[in-house]
């Protein structure tokens, strides 16, 4: 019941607001005019230098070279970290072609979970060797 | 008193009241719905104020009220340059072919929008016919109908002018309601994003922390 008179209350200021609303965007739309004219002329004057009203200004300029100062760096650890991952490995590469740092690491991975295998079976073969001696 | 004027209330009284009830519902609904839409629109369009302004307050290019507001309204008027010039074409168009038209037919006084001649012939029109209808306490003059939607040859102008003038029209009042909620939305932004708030502050409990960064920047 409350939702339907905070419904009602809103339409009711809608519906009062309206003519307001309806009168300043009127008024607004003479003024857009105008504005509209100003920046028809701008784009002529733009035209004979080559830019258009889309063009960037000099803030803009200022924050594209912002962006880009802090660009380079972001890029040279993204290739540093790619450099490490392709660092060369024991693993076989058929036919000398690129292998994925993703391959890598699951290579890796495999190796470690072989070696960790390995050692479990020889400390239970030097277990079992040492219960035959006692 | 109230139960007497309802009882001398004849069946034709009754109708009316609930029929101008009903017109005036639908009336208050839809001025309602047309104001909800255009606000909506409003509130989605100065959104696109926060993204023109967004990386040149972040980055601190832009650092105090003017110039953000200078920038804002360049940014603002660019964009509504852009909205704006469909419609404007259209509505130039519209006035194209009334010229034109006006020129072949050598009648500068014609309405595009007559019921006659113009684009009002394919709608319904009414007019006070000078007699009065109603029960015995409700009283109106009556109206009746004065044009039956059909097409005419001669109203070829009213049916390319009266369309584009419409579109255009609808298209440049949204353009320039969103011009309007931009702009109102830099000009809170600009007090927004430039606020010095002294709440809470103690000069006598703070510490010496500015003064050295200010030596340091010197």
């Amino acid at each position: 019941m409350a939702a339907f008179f905070k419904g009602l209350a809103k339409g009711l200021l809608y519906f009062l607001f309206f003519p307001f609303g309806l009168l300043a965007i009127a008024l607004y739309a003479v003024f857009g005019l105008f504005v509209f004219v100003f920046q028809f002329i701008k784009l002529i004057f733009l035209f004979f230098t080559g830019r258009n009203l889309q063009s960037d200004l000099p803030e803009d300029i200022e924050v594209k070279k912002i962006i880009e100062s802090k660009k380079p760096k972001v890029e040279e650890e993204e290739d540093k970290e790619l450099s490490m991952s392709l660092y060369p490995s024991d693993s076989i590469v058929y036919g000398g072609g690129y292998t994925s740092p993703l391959v890598e690491d699951k290579r890796e991975e495999t190796v470690e979970e072989k070696s960790s295998e390995e050692e479990e079976t020889i400390d239970e073969e030097e277990k079992e060797e040492e219960e035959d001696d006692a | 008193m109230m139960p007497n004027i309802i009882v001398s209330l004849s069946d034709n009284d009754k109708r009316l009241i609930f029929s101008i009830l009903l017109i005036v519902i639908i009336v208050i609904v839809l001025i309602g719905l047309l104001g909800y839409i255009l606000f909506r629109l409003m509130r989605w369009q100065s959104k696109k104020m926060d993204t023109l302004v967004h990386d040149v307050v972040i980055y601190k290019v832009v650092t105090d009220r003017k110039h953000f507001i200078r920038y804002g309204r360049v940014k603002n008027w660019a964009m509504f340059f852009k909205q704006a010039y469909i419609p404007l074409i259209i509505i130039i168009v519209a006035f194209i072919v009334l010229i034109i038209h006006n020129c072949i037919t050598n009648n500068w006084a014609y309405n595009p929008f007559s019921t006659y001649d113009g684009f009002g012939t394919i709608f319904y029109t009414w007019k006070f016919s000078g007699r009065y209808v109603g029960g015995t306490l409700i009283r109106f003059a009556e109206l009746v109908v004065d044009n039956y939607p059909h097409v005419t040859a001669i109203a070829w102008c009213g049916y390319i002018f009266g369309p584009l003038i419409l579109v255009g029209g609808v298209w440049y009042l949204v353009s320039v309601a969103c011009l309007l909620a931009r702009t109102v939305l830099l000009y809170k932004r600009s007090r927004e994003v430039f606020e010095k708030s002294l709440d809470g502050y103690r000069q006598s409990e703070a510490d010496e922390t500015p003064k050295e960064e200010t030596e340091e920047a010197k």
